[in-house]
């Protein structure tokens, strides 16, 4: 696991990295600490970051453009943050989840719980999904997305105006950030459950699902069972 | 009130005026008079030649003359309405009525107990007021100014309405004098004991002015005047109209600011002075001409005023025209006191609406303190300080609880500090240099970065706002990065002079962010709106990145 934290009070930022390591200690590769979200992304170009735990207010910057950068980056995001108001918002935005300061260890490791995936998301509350096209960060409501299509770390999000969008974040990341009614139907391809039309199989135990818009989606051998459960 | 309120006011006013003038049945009748020196009481006799007598009277110094004339009954009197004769002139004098002795007023030749008055009205007897044409005698002796050849001048009416009607005119303007002596003592009051706003007076003295000329011009009606202090009236009317003609462009002039005033209102004083000593002995011609000066210098100044759209000058433009054109449709006295109305009302309502913004202003202030003293206290329970200290705070007592402890101690200071302030415009600058380290001492605890402070050449006797060069610390921790030696310093140092002082603050340090622009963000305004609480316009911020961080400058002018 590889961990940035983005925090300009150092006290903090020592307390975040201790508690970190208490929680990962020898699964952790790397921990790392920058006083700014900009630095935080130059140093995220050069090396492998899964998890990035930020602060919303960094030196006078503050709030929703610190949170759309973040969030459309291919890592994961934690909020620490003072303003418990802005926590629907980060939720909204696709954070896996928003710690409230002052904070203490326990509350810090539930958080690293969620990444863990041994405690299942229950605030699902993602809206948007931020995308970066030509340096701007554009937010697309997860309402239009179809389906999502994994491609290598990078995964596509194919929208019902059948416009394609490039997500940082793996197709992994995203299922977990995603509410239940985005179904992970094969190594490659999370739907939404109602724009699927029918499940077809063919010889060979070869399953599909039929959508809406007629697109075939090919469905995994271990994903069919619970989704045909799912479908009655 | 608002606009359409004063135009009513206006339309009411000006349909009384009308009303008076219309009623007024006042014919006044200024026949050829033919005048004799001597007395010889068979001059009242109708049917004696007068031939030979001078149509001009000469001047008979205190010796008795007489003047024989006719003056007509236009239309039969009604049954059981007594006629009456009213006399305007000069001297003492006895009336002949168809050589019938119908009165006196003074007596003739004794004149040193100066009885009579300058109009007086007599009852003809019923049997000699018939229509048609009448023979009138007068034995008359003018000891005072008896160079003036006034003559006479005759007014035949019932004798109800001769006394009557100048009593009931009177009764309305004076109406109208009682309202404006109100007015004038309540912005008096209104001056006095609130802001010293010098229209607020100017207003008041006009209003004042005004109601002293009504009094002055109809106390004829009801005070006998005998003809020899007759013209000390009219010279009270000349200095207070004199006044009120100078005194209303003023009001004019300040109110709607007119560039170059000095300037201009002392030509238009001297254009005064002018007219005044020029004409003067020509009562009625001198007070119209101050008048009309008065007019059209009001004029000129509201037209420029209404062309600058300066606000509500249209309105009080609108009110002078109207009485331009009154100024021609009523007589002179009356429209004088309504045009007069209707231009004390119009100015009236300008104040009115200066007043009320006035207030708009001071209230605007008042919630601008609470807003400010608000903010103040946000700094400290605002999430971000509150909140960062707090978790900062946890962490030291859990790592080393004696650090806990000062940390804790510090915190309560600052609170201590802020608690102190609060509610205060201006505080001691030690203990706005104390409010700075307190806080500087916080963050060292928080961010773990050793922050100096200096100050020297401070005057400890002055005061300035609270939390502003605090707010500005603020701002250099936010906005600086520590040196290799993990410091930022901060250096507060003053400067005086007699009109001025100036407090420099500099943070000695790299900025986070050299290219972008620190624009005026809520730590500024704060600033700002602090320094202007205080100080009004007398104030000066300055903000600029030098080679050593950054830099600020505030000033204050005294």
């Amino acid at each position: 696991m590889h961990i940035l934290v983005i925090e300009d009070e150092s006290r903090i930022a020592k307390r975040i990295m201790r508690m970190t390591r208490e929680f990962f200690l020898n699964t952790l590769s790397e921990i790392t600490h920058m006083e700014s979200l900009a630095k935080g992304l130059e140093f995220v170009t050069a090396h492998k970051v899964d998890l990035v735990l930020l602060d919303l207010n960094l030196n006078g910057e503050s709030g929703f453009d610190l949170l759309k950068e973040a969030v459309s980056q291919s890592f994961h995001t934690i909020i620490i943050s003072a303003y418990k108001d802005q926590a629907i918002q980060a939720f909204e935005f696709g954070v896996l989840d928003f710690v409230p300061k002052p904070f203490n260890k326990e509350r810090l490791h539930k958080a690293f719980d969620r990444v863990m995936h041994k405690e299942d998301t229950t605030q699902r509350n993602i809206k948007f999904l931020a995308i970066k096209k030509r340096g701007e960060v554009k937010l697309i409501d997860i309402e239009h997305i179809i389906y999502i299509k994994g491609a290598g770390v990078y995964s596509e999000l194919v929208l019902n105006n059948n416009s394609t969008f490039l997500h940082d974040k793996s197709l992994e990341k995203l299922e977990q950030l995603l509410p239940d009614r985005f179904v992970r139907i094969h190594k490659s391809y999370i739907t939404k459950i109602e724009e699927i039309k029918t499940i077809k199989v063919s010889s060979g135990s070869k399953y599909q699902a039929e959508l809406k818009n007629g697109e075939i989606l090919p469905i995994g051998r271990t994903k069919y069972k619970t989704l045909k459960e799912m479908f009655k | 009130m608002n606009r359409f309120g004063i135009f009513k006011i206006v339309v009411f006013i000006t349909s009384i005026a009308c009303f008076i003038s219309c009623e007024n049945d006042f014919k006044v009748q200024a026949p050829q008079i033919r005048y004799k020196t001597g007395d010889t009481l068979n001059w009242r006799l109708k049917n004696i030649d007068d031939n030979s007598w001078s149509l001009q009277r000469e001047n008979s110094k205190d010796a008795i003359f007489w003047a024989r004339t006719t003056i007509r009954i236009d239309q039969h009197p009604q049954e059981d309405t007594p006629q009456g004769l009213l006399i305007y002139g000069f001297g003492a004098y006895e009336v002949y009525w168809d050589e019938v002795l119908i009165g006196r007023n003074g007596t003739p030749g004794k004149e040193h107990l100066k009885k009579g008055e300058v109009d007086r009205s007599f009852i003809i007897p019923d049997s000699l007021a018939k229509k048609g044409e009448h023979f009138l005698a007068l034995r008359i002796s003018q000891r005072y100014y008896p160079d003036q050849k006034r003559g006479f001048a005759f007014v035949v009416s019932s004798y109800k309405n001769l006394i009557q009607s100048p009593v009931v005119l009177t009764a309305i303007t004076y109406i109208f004098a009682g309202a404006f002596l109100l007015t004038a003592v309540y912005f008096f009051m209104l001056y006095f004991y609130n802001k010293r706003f010098f229209p607020v007076l100017l207003f008041s003295i006009c209003s004042f002015l005004f109601s002293v000329l009504i009094v002055v011009e109809y106390i004829k009606f009801f005070l006998p005047i005998h003809y020899s202090v007759f013209y000390i009236r009219l010279e009270i009317i000349g200095v207070l109209t004199f006044l009120i003609a100078f005194l209303i462009p003023v009001y004019f002039s300040i109110q709607f600011s007119l560039p170059k005033r000095k300037l201009l209102l002392s030509s238009y004083f001297i254009l005064l002075l002018f007219i005044f000593f020029y004409f003067r002995g020509r009562y009625d011609h001198t007070t119209a001409l101050l008048i009309i000066c008065m007019w059209v210098f009001s004029i000129i100044i509201v037209g420029i005023a209404t062309y600058k759209k300066t606000e509500n000058a249209i309105v009080v433009l609108g009110s002078l025209l109207i009485n331009i054109l009154l100024y021609y449709l009523i007589t002179y006295d009356f429209s004088l006191i309504i045009s007069f109305t209707i231009l004390l009302l119009s100015m009236f309502y300008v104040l009115a609406r200066h007043i009320q913004k006035q207030r708009e202003a001071f209230e605007h202030s008042l919630v601008e303190t609470s807003r400010l003293k608000n903010e103040l206290l946000k700094k400290k329970i605002q999430p971000h300080f509150l909140m960062n200290t707090l978790t900062s705070l946890i962490d030291w007592v859990e790592e080393s609880p004696s650090k806990g402890v000062d940390f804790i101690e510090a915190l309560a200071e600052e609170f201590d500090l802020l608690n102190q302030v609060e509610d205060k415009k201006l505080i001691p600058i030690d203990q706005e240099i104390q409010l700075c380290k307190s806080f500087l001492n916080i963050m060292r605890y928080r961010k773990e970065i050793i922050y100096s402070w200096n100050d020297e050449g401070i005057d400890p006797t002055q005061s300035i706002p609270p939390a502003i060069l605090h707010t500005l610390v603020e701002n250099g921790i936010t906005h600086c990065m520590p040196d290799d030696q993990n410091e930022i310093h901060f250096h507060l140092s003053q400067e005086s002079s007699s009109s001025y002082r100036s407090y420099r603050l500099c943070t000695v340090a790299s900025l986070r962010n050299p290219e972008k622009p620190i624009e005026d963000g809520t730590g500024n305004t704060y600033i700002k709106a602090r320094l202007t609480e205080s100080y009004g316009r007398k104030w000066d911020f300055e903000s600029y990145q030098t080679p050593e961080g950054w830099k600020n400058i505030i000033t204050i002018y005294s």
